[in-house]
């Protein structure tokens, strides 16, 4: 065994396999793998082998679409067959909403380049045979999927990257692993290896693994079981008679799979009930592990999938697998970089691992060697989730993830399970307010807010639904009166010490607010000149600053800030998310309303646009904030959190007579696209340069140097393949833009929405959308597809409501 | 003709056996657990003789814990027309559940008893003789082929030599081997409607 290499990975199941062979491609060779047992010993040895193209991330979808390529030309490279049947793949549909499902992936699959089509019931039939389709609305295909041979995959895998110098420790259990200078060391049964960078790939073992460096890494397995039939007289007809395959069926509604196998069929559902397993991890022995099977808890599929496919209750059942399949809450993998620890990497949670493993690999190796990925991995993000994820909230919500695998992807879909979990203290405030509740980072945040007798309940949908009515209202009463909003989810935090001023200055593109009280809204590029994370910056002292961020990438932000920092002590961080809270007061009696509550002076010439003061609000001290995310008049009240219900019973008090109502998150959104604001993870994104997004007036390259001013100029010299522009859409009677919505000109796609909303101010529904430069002129006609009906859209010109920000600067 | 089947719950066979930390047995602790092979066999053989005819009913029966029950389910899947349980929880050996089986047979009166040749667990491969020793009935083991007669059975076996034919009047014990036949798969309609099935 070697004694040094660059990289170790731990784990070889077909992820860490995948990862080592991409770091090997990409001249990695010094690489090696560490499996304590044989390569997919662990969950990939039981996969059902599935390759769903189908996901309704843009992150995960580039990823899946990466592998589905790879694979097929795995066995040119390597000369190992790995068992890929192109079969394709039915989705079927018998309501609705799912058909609205379907339509709103379809925009994501043509946004990224992958085939769909759409079938009648009478299609499905001609291809499915076997299958009962009276009951059916549609389908979706995906011709380029299908599925492969798990362990040949790896096999195959672990060729092509042996062939480019890597190497593979079976049999070797890593003990412990400690940082030393800038790399680490890992501890093994059969000796040290000292390596620069250490990826994480050990799938049931990832908590155990997250352990010995110290990481709570969000994962738990659940059980997950598959049927395999003998064979069916019916399927070894056709296979006699040369007939094709039928491809891989799933029935969403009834929440399942089904394949060919051997002339039978096999059968996996996604049930209610499934329990996590392998909570404390499995046994140090556990190797090629399966468990009882337990049929009474997928009955209700079982049932459906015989309705569906009689001939599957026709024979035997030869086997029945139940295996740990590792589950994150929100069901997507962990890839990406650990938190507050250097080159340590985390590719864990798949719970489609054979599908995601050849794009985790690929981005992993791009961000280790190149030190950024190449596309958007926010989905995907170690740092997208924090310290709330206990074991037992893990448990809960990955349980949850795993019967939710079917479940119709509403937009607006809010996952019950663990909550409430972490509440501001003007919740139950706002919950007799009428409150419908999201969550955000573990956070309790306020969606709508029910009046007028109606439900105090959410009801998804595709399309307009029963909130659109009360956000209407709420939107009208921002414009009109004036709104409270609870943001104290945001991310907050304190950088401060001598070096503070020359750090933030490099770590951001804008300039920072030079006068103390002043505030600027900065951003933070990747060293790609991509932008990472967007900052509000409020000059608190001369060496002292206050940065708020959105709550859902705290750990993200203040990662990258601490990343960053000079560990000589020169500046200091400290996080305040949970120490303040955030009261939005905005709309244009806001002003009046802040004169009543405070003795402080809120006119304009002495509290402008843009500044922050410290004000009493009555009894409590408060850091008032003038700047919004709706584009009225309006202020930030950051204050120490145990005010919090003082703060907002003056408020509510005061506001009484000026018509002051609360508003949630989703008249947030309406209120932000009329102004044409971003947001991280839709308009900003690591993909897209800043003047891409429309960032010019935040970006000085001439300021200085900062993080990603290189690349950003070469990247400008190249030129830019994206504007991002307003746009209104025309005729929409019931459904607006959601986001990943294909722009057309001319029939052929030439950009993709990044968000929308109705705008009830302009009275319009309006998108945000990255289109080809050439195209992003005022006034240029596109059209753009919402849940499969085209519409005519016109660029607007940005900030569609309110232009000049005069009331803003009111 | 009756024929009662005895079978056993055992770790499923793909199973990596491990030792539990103190030393005092094997993880049984969410393991896959399944019916023991030659027991399906033995299952298997008697609904044959059923669907020839010759039989009118089988009597599927399981001497342990809870779970054991799973058992009987799938016996009655595949074609036993009743299922008995008798519920013991630990460790039970040959000894007691031949006195169990005596028992169970003086009640039900069956024709023939069928079981595996030995369980795949322990190995002992004790109950079946010890069976007809307590009952005092001819004993034929390692039936690898069983032809059924009037009064008597013609039945093949597996002997380290080579085959053995030997004939036993009923009643009698078979103990059969896993060349006897190709158990045969439960259908999931079977499956969920011996679930649902009091015995």
């Amino acid at each position: 065994m070697k004694s040094k290499a660059k990289v170790v990975v731990v784990g070889g199941g077909v992820v860490g396999v995948s990862a080592l062979y991409h770091l090997a491609k990409k001249g990695w060779s010094d690489v090696v793998l560490i499996e304590r047992k044989e390569l997919t010993s662990g969950s990939t040895w039981h996969a059902a082998g599935l390759l769903p193209l189908f996901n309704m991330s843009y992150s995960v979808g580039q990823l899946h679409k990466y592998a589905v390529n790879l694979y097929k030309s795995l066995e040119e490279e390597t000369g190992k067959n790995v068992g890929f049947s192109v079969v394709s793949n039915i989705r079927l549909a018998n309501n609705k909403d799912r058909m609205d499902e379907y339509h709103q992936y379809a925009g994501v699959a043509k946004t990224i380049g992958v085939d769909v089509k759409f079938l009648t019931p009478d299609q499905v039939k001609e291809i499915w045979p076997l299958c009962h389709t009276d009951d059916l609305i549609g389908a979706i295909q995906h011709p380029e999927d299908g599925y492969i041979q798990p362990a040949d995959l790896t096999q195959a895998l672990a060729t092509g990257a042996r062939n480019r110098g890597a190497e593979i420790y079976r049999n070797t259990t890593v003990l412990a692993m400690k940082q030393n200078k800038d790399g680490w060391v890992v501890e093994t049964d059969k000796g040290s290896i000292e390596c620069e960078h250490v990826i994480s790939c050990s799938g049931n073992f990832a908590r155990q693994t997250g352990k010995m460096v110290g990481l709570d890494i969000p994962v738990i397995p659940v059980e997950h079981q598959y049927i395999v039939t003998e064979p069916h007289p019916e399927i070894q007809k056709r296979k006699k008679e040369g007939l094709p395959e039928m491809g891989v069926l799933r029935d969403s509604d009834s929440r399942w799979y089904m394949r060919e196998e051997a002339g039978g069929l096999i059968l996996g559902p996604y049930e209610d009930g499934a329990p996590a397993c392998y909570v404390d991890g499995p046994s140090k022995e556990s190797e090629y592990e399966l468990f009882q099977e337990d049929l009474d808890r997928l009955a209700p599929h079982i049932e459906g999938a015989i309705h569906r496919v009689p001939a599957f209750g026709e024979v035997g059942v030869k086997k029945v697998y139940n295996g740990a399949i590792c589950y994150t809450p929100d069901g997507n993998p962990i890839v990406g970089p650990a938190w507050g620890l250097k080159n340590f990497w985390i590719n864990e949670g798949h719970s489609f691992g054979i599908t995601a493993a050849g794009g985790a690999g690929w981005q992993l190796a791009e961000w280790i060697v190149d030190g950024e990925p190449t596309i958007d991995m926010l989905g995907v993000e170690p740092r997208r989730y924090g310290d709330y994820c206990s074991k037992s909230y893990l448990k809960e919500k990955n349980e949850e993830a795993y019967s939710h695998v079917f479940i119709t992807h509403f937009p607006d879909e809010e996952r019950p399970a663990a909550r409430p979990l972490r509440t501001a203290p003007c919740y139950d405030r706002m919950k007799n307010l009428g409150a419908v509740f999201g969550q955000k980072f573990g956070w309790e945040r306020p969606n709508f807010f029910a009046t007028d007798g109606m439900e105090q309940k959410d009801d998804w949908s595709f399309r307009r639904s029963n909130w659109f009515k009360a956000v209407e209202k709420e939107c009208k009463n921002v414009k009109e009166n004036v709104g409270l909003l609870d943001m104290t989810a945001f991310a907050k935090c304190r950088i401060k010490g001598p070096g503070a001023e020359e750090f933030l200055d490099k770590l951001v593109a804008n300039k920072l607010p030079k006068k103390v009280g002043r505030i600027n809204l900065c951003h933070a590029l990747n060293t790609k000149g991509g932008v990472h994370s967007e900052f509000t910056i409020m000059r608190e002292s001369e060496n002292s600053f206050y940065l708020v961020s959105a709550g859902a990438y705290q750990r993200l932000d203040h990662d990258w800030i601490f990343g960053w920092m000079p560990k000589d002590g020169s500046v200091q961080f400290e996080n305040l998310t949970n120490s303040k809270g955030v009261l939005v007061v905005s709309g244009p009696k806001a002003r009046e309303l802040m004169q009543r509550v405070s003795n402080d002076d809120f006119s304009n010439e002495n509290f402008k646009w843009l500044s922050a003061k410290q004000v009493d609000v009555g009894f409590a001290p408060v850091n008032a904030m003038r700047v919004n995310f709706v584009g009225e008049l309006g202020w930030e009240l950051h204050h120490p959190i145990e005010y919090q219900n003082h703060i907002f019973d003056k408020l509510m008090d005061a506001g009484q007579d000026l018509g002051l109502k609360p508003y949630g998150i989703r008249a947030m959104n309406s209120l932000r696209v009329e102004k044409s604001y971003k947001l991280v993870g839709t308009e900003l994104s690591i993909e897209y340069s800043p003047y891409e997004s429309g960032l010019d007036r935040f970006i000085h390259p001439n300021k200085g140097s900062f993080i990603g001013l290189d690349a950003l100029n070469k990247w400008r010299e190249k030129g830019f393949d994206n504007k991002l522009v307003t746009l209104e859409v025309h005729e929409t009677s019931d459904a607006d833009v959601l986001g990943n919505n294909p722009i057309y000109e001319n029939g052929s796609v030439v950009g993709r929405a990044t968000g929308g909303d109705f705008g009830f101010r302009l009275g319009k529904s309006i998108a945000l959308g990255m289109v080809k430069p050439e195209l992003a002129n005022v006034g240029q006609k596109l059209r753009i597809d919402i849940l499969g009906k085209m519409h005519e859209a016109t660029i607007l010109e940005e900030s569609p409501y309110d232009a000049e920000n005069k009331l803003l600067r009111a | 003709m009756k024929i009662l089947v005895a079978v056993k719950r055992v770790i499923d066979y793909n199973v990596q056996i491990r030792v539990k930390e103190d030393g005092s047995g094997v993880v049984t602790d969410n393991v896959k657990m399944s019916t023991n092979p030659p027991d399906d066999n033995a299952i298997e053989e008697a609904v044959k003789i059923k669907e020839s005819g010759k039989a009118t009913e089988i009597i599927a029966v399981t001497v342990g814990e809870e779970k054991a029950q799973e058992t009987v389910r799938k016996a009655l899947a595949v074609g036993a027309d009743r299922g008995i349980h008798v519920k013991v929880d630990g460790i039970i050996e040959p000894l007691a559940v031949s006195k169990i089986l005596k028992k169970i047979v003086e009640k039900e009166n069956p024709d023939l008893v069928f079981m595996g040749k030995q369980a795949i667990d322990d190995d002992c491969n004790q109950t079946g003789q010890m069976l007809a020793a307590h009952l005092n009935w001819p004993q034929a083991t390692f039936a690898s082929k069983i032809e059924v007669n009037d009064q008597s059975l013609q039945v093949t076996r597996e002997v380290d030599e080579g085959l053995e034919t030997i004939e036993v009047n009923t009643p009698a014990i078979v103990t059969c081997d896993l060349r006897l036949n190709e158990p045969r798969y439960a259908s999931l309609p079977n499956i969920m409607k011996a679930k649902k099935k009091t015995y």
